[in-house]
C-alpha cells in the first residue's frame, strides 16, 4: 500500500512555477525525509497533500483518498505539524489538545500527550506565552492526537534546540514502529539521515534525487572530495574539469579547487587541470559525506546563510 | 458537530479577548447613557423601550461588523487556519462554525449591555414593561447577527485583514449611517410633497437589514398593503442578507489557496 502517491503534481504561482511535474510516491510504514533548501518547493508539495492550497495540474492520493476530493478522510487518519502556522494565544495548552480530542473523537487523556512532547507543566498556561520550542511541541501533541496512519511533518524541528530536535526524533521513530508512515520535511540532512528510512531531494520544485539513506550512501562511497592548491586559475580549467564524465561538482576560489568526483577519476582531474594552465601544488582527497551530496544536489540554490548551513546543525 | 466544535473553540477564544471586554464597557455605557437621554430629555412624548432601537441598532451594526471582519482573514495570516484544519474539519465547517461562534459573541455582547441596564430602564419608564424590552433585545440582534455574517463573508473571501477591515468599515458606514441620510434626503427633496410615501420607497428602506421589521402593521398601513410589506417578507430579506453574503464568500473560500 501506498500512503502519499503525486503522479505529475504541478503548482504554479502566475508566472513561477513552485513544483513542477512531480511524482512521488511514499510507501505505508515507512519514515519518509524529504530534503530540499528553503524554497525548493517542500511547503508547497505539503500544502498540496493537506488540500491547504490546490495543485494547477496533477493527481494527489493520500491513504487511498483523493486529497482534493475526500479531504475530510484525509484529515481523520492524518496528524498535521504545518509550517508558518500560529495557534491561539489566549487559549490554553489544554484547550488545543481539548479541540483536536474532540474532533478526532479520540480517547486521549490530554495531559499524558502534553507530558510526551515536553510541555506537562505548562499545559494550563495561556499558548501567548509559550516560547516558539513549546508551541512547536503542542502543536506535535495535537498532531498526535487519535495514533493517526500518518504524520505529516513541516520542518517540525523548527524552533526546537538540540535536544528537543532528538526527542522529535524519538517521537518520530516510536511513531513509525506503531505503524504509522512519517512524512517529514527538512533543510537540515542530520535530522532526515538519523531517522529516516527513506528520502526525496527537492531542488527547484523537482525531485533530484529519491533513494533509501543507505542507498544514498553507497551511491556516494565511491565518490572523492580531492581539494587542490593551484598557482594560477585560468577558467578555462574550471570548464575543462567541468566537463569531466566522472565529475559531479567543481567550485572554486582564488587558488583552491574542491571537486567532487569519482574515486577512479581523480588522476584524471588533476592531469586536466595541469593541461589546463593551473599548475597543482598541493592536492588532499576525502570521502565525500552525505552531506556534501546534499549540498552538490542543491548547490546552486541552497540558501547559505549562516543558519541554513546543513552542517551547522550536523556539527551539534 | 464539527461546525459546533468550531464555534466553540471560537468563542472560546473570543471572550478572552481584551477587546471584546472594551466594546461590551462601550456598549453598556453607551446604552446607559442613550437610555437615560431618551426616557428624559423627551418629556412631551412617551417614550417606550423601543424608542431605543435606532441608535442602539447603529451601534449592534458595528459591533457585529466589527466582530466578523477579522474572524477569517485574520486566521488565515496567521497561519492558525492550518492548525483548524489540521483536524478533521471541512472548509464549510470553519465559515458556519466560526459564523456561530461570533453570532454567540454579539448575543452575549448585547444582551449583557441590556441585562446592566434594566434597573435603569425600570427606573426612568413610566411604564416598564419586560416583554417590549425583550422584544427590543430580539429585533436589535437581527442587525447584529446579519452584519456578522456579511464582515465573516467580506472576511472569508479577502486574502488579507487590511482589505476586509475597509470593506467592513465601508459596510458599517453605508447601513449604520449613510442610508438613513440618503432616505431622509429623498424623501424630503425628491418625491412629490403630498402623496405619501410610495410603497417602493418603504421597500427599499426595509432593504436594509435594520429595517427588517417595518412592515404594513408596524407602518399601520392596513390591509392594502403589497406582498413586500407584509411580515414575513421581512423574514426573506434577513434571509436573503444571510445566506446570499455567506453563500458567495463559502464559494471564494472554498476555491483559494489558503498558505
Amino acid at each position: 500500500m501506498t500512503a502519499i502517491e503525486l503522479r505529475g503534481v504541478t503548482k504554479q504561482y502566475g508566472d513561477v512555477t513552485a513544483v513542477a511535474d512531480l511524482d512521488l510516491v511514499v510507501e505505508e510504514g515507512s519514515i519518509f525525509g524529504f530534503l530540499g533548501p528553503n524554497g525548493a518547493g517542500k511547503s508547497t508539495v505539503i500544502n498540496c497533500l493537506l488540500d491547504y492550497i490546490r495543485p494547477t495540474e496533477g493527481q494527489i492520493s493520500v491513504l487511498g483518498h483523493d486529497a482534493q476530493e475526500e479531504t475530510l478522510a484525509v484529515r481523520e487518519r492524518t496528524g498535521v505539524l504545518p509550517q508558518g502556522f500560529d495557534l491561539y494565544d489566549r487559549l490554553t495548552g489544554r484547550h488545543h489538545l481539548e479541540f483536536m480530542i474532540d474532533s478526532t473523537g479520540a480517547a486521549d487523556d490530554p495531559e499524558a500527550i502534553a507530558e510526551r512532547v515536553g510541555i506537562g507543566d505548562a499545559i494550563d498556561r495561556q499558548v501567548g506565552g509559550y516560547s516558539r520550542g513549546m508551541t512547536q511541541r503542542l502543536i506535535l501533541g495535537t498532531a498526535l492526537v487519535g495514533q493517526p496512519d500518518l504524520l505529516i511533518l513541516d520542518e517540525p524541528s523548527t524552533g526546537l534546540d538540540p535536544e528537543g530536535a532528538h526527542e522529535m526524533r524519538e517521537i518520530v521513530r516510536a511513531e513509525a514502529d506503531r505503524g504509522a508512515t512519517v512524512f517529514f520535511s527538512s533543510h537540515i540532512l542530520g535530522q532526515v539521515e538519523a531517522v529516516c528510512d527513506e528520502v526525496g531531494i527537492l531542488q527547484n520544485g523537482s525531485l533530484v534525487a529519491e533513494d533509501t539513506v543507505d542507498g544514498l550512501r553507497n551511491a556516494i562511497e565511491a565518490e572523492t572530495t580531492l581539494t587542490a592548491a593551484v598557482e594560477q586559475l585560468p577558467d578555462a580549467a574550471l570548464a575543462a574539469v567541468r566537463a569531466l564524465a566522472d565529475v559531479s561538482s567543481v567550485s572554486a576560489t582564488d587558488t583552491t579547487v574542491t571537486v567532487q568526483c569519482a574515486d577512479a577519476a581523480k588522476m584524471t582531474v588533476l592531469r586536466e587541470l595541469e593541461t589546463a594552465g593551473a599548475t597543482v601544488e598541493d592536492f588532499e582527497l576525502t570521502e565525500t559525506s552525505l552531506e556534501e551530496l546534499f549540498l552538490t544536489y542543491t548547490d546552486d540554490e541552497t540558501d547559505t546563510s549562516d543558519h541554513d548551513r546543513p552542517g551547522e546543525v550536523l556539527t551539534q | 458537530m464539527s461546525i459546533l466544535l468550531v464555534a466553540k473553540k471560537d468563542f472560546q477564544d473570543a471572550i478572552r479577548s481584551l477587546t471584546l471586554v472594551a466594546v461590551v464597557g462601550i456598549f453598556t455605557a453607551f446604552l446607559a447613557f442613550y437610555t437615560y437621554y431618551e426616557f428624559t430629555m423627551t418629556p412631551l412624548t412617551t417614550t417606550t423601550a423601543f424608542d431605543l432601537y435606532q441608535s442602539t441598532a447603529n451601534a449592534v451594526v458595528v459591533i457585529g461588523t466589527l466582530l466578523g471582519y477579522k474572524s477569517i482573514a485574520g486566521e488565515r495570516e496567521s497561519g492558525s487556519l492550518k492548525f483548524l484544519l489540521g483536524a478533521p474539519h471541512t472548509r464549510r465547517d470553519v465559515v458556519l462554525g466560526k459564523f456561530l461562534g461570533r453570532v454567540a459573541v454579539v448575543v452575549v455582547t448585547v444582551v449583557i449591555g441590556f441585562v446592566v441596564v434594566s434597573p435603569h430602564y425600570v427606573m426612568l419608564a413610566a411604564s416598564p414593561s419586560v416583554t417590549a424590552y425583550v422584544g427590543l433585545i430580539g429585533r436589535l440582534l437581527v442587525p447584529g447577527v446579519v452584519f456578522v455574517a456579511v464582515a465573516l463573508a467580506l472576511s472569508a473571501a479577502s486574502r488579507s485583514t487590511t482589505v476586509a477591515m475597509w470593506g467592513a468599515i465601508v459596510l458599517a458606514i453605508v447601513f449604520a449611517f449613510a442610508w438613513d441620510m440618503v432616505r431622509n434626503v429623498i424623501e424630503s427633496f425628491m418625491l412629490p410633497p403630498d402623496a405619501g410615501i410610495p410603497n417602493w420607497f418603504r421597500l427599499i428602506t426595509r432593504f436594509n437589514p435594520k429595517y427588517f421589521y417595518l412592515d404594513a402593521q408596524t407602518l399601520e398601513l392596513g390591509n392594502a398593503a403589497p406582498f413586500y410589506l407584509e411580515p414575513w417578507f421581512g423574514g426573506v430579506i434577513v434571509a436573503g442578507w444571510l445566506l446570499i453574503p455567506l453563500g458567495l464568500a463559502y464559494l471564494l473560500f472554498e476555491r483559494s489557496d489558503l498558505a
